[in-house]
């Protein structure tokens, strides 16, 4: 069983235009499909790319992306099935010598991966990815420098995730070994792993995903209670939430991973969005798009949110970009225009938010200023702010394209809510600011609940520190006739000062907590802010 | 010097191909390419794992890029129900290959695969110290 069982029939280009030297080339492989059963192994193709550019981010940057066929036809059909393993004892003879049942697993798929690695260096030189299509519907697969899988369903997610290992360099976020009943994995070793998806360090300016955490979220945001086994419990922040949640890398304590759930993590689940990060900049990074490349990181698909919504992301093109419009598409008998969306807002652009984009795109005009931000208080969208919702980021370059960079269905439930609510409204996202600075926000909290008068529930955090409270209860007639009937409706204004002298020039945050008397809190109106003095 | 260029931009490169089973490795292919490659920084290896060194002939290394895949110790074995837990198994002494693609560096006279290991004085944080070790060195040919 070798390359004496087939032949090599030709490679087809079925997806993609980017020139190879600067695309992220994926090839995929025909294992034990004879002559006539090749017209299977391209639909298993189709299917692959479908998987594919349906999983973000890979549809986000699908403009620096090519897939490759080799067509390969086996003597036989199938793999070897071993007995022993369970299976049905089958053994064809295939070109890459795939068999189930590696290591007394039958679930565990390999071949030859030697030969498929010189096979796609004869076919298509500059790959990134080598992925081989068993033609078997029992369910198996297996990583490594070559993926392999199944035609079974489900098998392209070990695909996706084995292509998460070798393309893009991302650890493993499960927090076990074996399944997670062996001992030995209680606490990670202190050694700081390198991949940019697990962590021991737990200080937030230090942090590799720092960029990617809302000064609000507690860092660590999950810690495992009992470090002799797996922390099975449910996520403590919304589905989307980044920040540290202890358990990854094959450990149980001392290891954090940047969100409750990712695809490094289990199959069928979306990548994190650091792993997105990480994957759109790898591929859309080497190739001028023509037209302006982007995502949204917050809010996640399908999150569930009320109050105050933060939507961040960032935007390169390779003129500059003007500006980011944040639209949603209208509710039944809305009017909208020729576009068929309404304009929300613009976004703003901040200045040094993202140096991780910067590292990426460094030859983008204007790419200090890729990250953007635009806070949405939902209250104010159709139905009091209840019901789904979908937003969109279109971000247009200085030579004139429109480009939707992504697109959000959000879940607004503010009649459910319990939280408290509402902005700030100075300084403005991205503003500049020296001397003393007026900070304005305001807030309410549903009914029957109240917020103290005296402001000293509302927490004003700067760069992540407490720096103090606001006045409150201040009237502002706006506010008063948007919310009415809420107990601080005629008050909700706060107002607090502080001296940019004492931050650095540069780069800061300001955000406020606000709770009420019941003892419910949120975050609102988290922003950046530039100190010139 | 190899790391010049500007990150992800395609420049003329080598794709190796190794073979190995247990600790013994032999280079299969070497094969000229332009494409883009990672950063190879020549002090880029911070973290244990396996690299790929170009090296002059006086043993000087000029890049260094990292080898994933090369000796897996172990396999993933993932559950055909996905909300079941994913598992490692040991796979000691395995046959496998892995692929590196090393920026073309005009001193180079030979690749060498290093392993990097954690040092014996590890201490707790970030500054636990790694050592490398080499582990096998293969020509580079002039085609």
């Amino acid at each position: 069983m070798s390359t004496a069982d087939g032949v090599i029939i030709g490679t087809t280009q079925i997806f993609g235009t980017a020139p190879r030297n600067q695309a992220f080339n994926v090839v995929l492989l025909a294992e034990g499909f004879t002559s006539p059963e090749q017209s299977d192994f391209n639909l298993a193709c189709s299917a692959f790319v479908t998987a594919l550019t349906g999983t973000d981010p890979f549809g986000q940057v699908a403009h620096a992306l090519n897939v490759f066929r080799v067509n390969v036809a086996s003597n036989q059909s199938g793999a070897d099935d071993p007995v022993a393993a369970g299976g049905t004892g089958a053994a064809p003879a295939t070109y890459f010598d795939a068999r189930f049942g590696a290591n007394g697993l039958r679930r565990l798929l390999v071949c030859d991966n030697t030969i498929a690695l010189q096979v796609a260096l004869a076919q298509v030189p500059e790959f990134a990815v080598v992925l081989v299509v068993v033609n078997a519907q029992v369910y198996g697969g297996s990583g490594g420098s070559v993926g392999v899988f199944s035609l079974a369903p489900g098998a392209t997610e070990i695909a996706l995730h084995e292509m998460g290992h070798t393309a893009f360099g991302l650890a493993d976020e499960y927090a076990y070994y074996a399944g997670g009943v062996e001992p030995g994995q209680d606490h990670h070793p202190p050694l700081d792993p390198s991949e940019p998806n697990v962590t021991t360090n737990t200080d937030r300016p230090t942090l590799k995903w720092n960029w990617a955490v809302a000064t609000t979220t507690a860092l660590p945001t999950m810690s495992t209670p009992d470090c002799a086994s797996v922390d099975g419990r449910p996520s403590p922040v919304p589905m989307g939430t980044v920040g540290l949640f202890e358990g990854a890398h094959y450990y149980h304590c001392g290891a954090y991973r940047p969100e409750y759930d990712c695809k490094m993590r289990a199959l069928s689940v979306p990548f994190c969005r650091v792993c997105q990060h990480v994957i759109s900049t790898r591929i859309a990074s080497p190739i001028a798009a023509d037209v302006p490349i982007g995502t949204i990181d917050t809010p996640a698909p399908l999150a569930t949110v009320a109050g105050e919504v933060a939507f961040t992301g960032w935007a390169v093109d390779d003129s500059g970009i003007a500006d980011v419009g944040i639209y949603r598409s209208p509710v039944a008998g809305e009017p909208a225009d020729a576009s068929g969306l309404i304009l929300v807002g613009t976004a703003t652009r901040i200045p040094g938010a993202r140096p991780d984009i910067v590292a990426a795109f460094p030859l983008y005009p204007g790419v200090a200023s890729a990250g953007w931000g635009f806070m949405i208080l939902s209250n104010m969208l159709p139905n009091g702010g209840n019901g789904t919702f979908t937003l969109h980021a279109v971000a247009r370059s200085l030579s004139g394209e429109s480009q939707v960079i992504g697109t959000r269905v959000i879940v607004v439930d503010n009649a459910a809510s319990v939280l408290p609510f509402g902005t700030i409204d100075t300084p403005g996202q991205g503003a500049i600011v020296s001397g003393q600075v007026v900070n304005f926000g305001w807030a309410l909290t549903p009914q029957p609940k109240t917020i103290p008068l005296d402001g000293s529930t509302i927490d004003v955090y700067i760069d992540g520190v407490l720096a103090g409270h606001p006045s409150y209860n201040h009237f502002r007639p706006d506010i008063a006739g948007l919310f009415p009937g809420y107990a601080n409706s005629n008050g909700a204004v706060g107002v607090y000062q502080f001296d940019s002298t004492s931050l650095s020039n540069g780069l800061h945050t300001i955000s406020w907590v606000v709770r009420d008397d019941a003892g419910a809190f949120q975050g609102v109106g988290s922003r950046f802010f530039s100190v010139q003095n | 010097m190899p790391n010049e260029s500007p990150p992800f931009q395609p420049r003329p490169a080598v794709r190796f191909i190794f073979e190995y089973e247990g600790d013994q490795v032999r280079l299969v292919a070497q094969q000229a390419v332009e494409m883009v490659v990672p950063e190879a920084s020549p002090s880029s290896a911070a973290a244990p794992g396996y690299y790929l060194d170009a090296r002059d002939a006086a043993e000087r290394t000029l890049a260094r890029v990292a080898a994933p895949g090369a000796f897996r110790r172990s396999a993933e074995v993932f559950p055909e129900r996905h909300e079941e837990p994913i598992a490692r198994i040991d796979v000691p002494g395995q046959r496998g290959a892995f692929t590196v693609t090393l920026p073309a560096v005009e001193q180079a006279d030979h690749v060498t695969v290093v392993r990097v290991v954690a040092g014996t004085d590890s201490g707790p944080g970030p500054a636990a110290t790694v050592r490398a070790v080499d582990v096998a060195s293969f020509p580079l040919s002039r085609r």
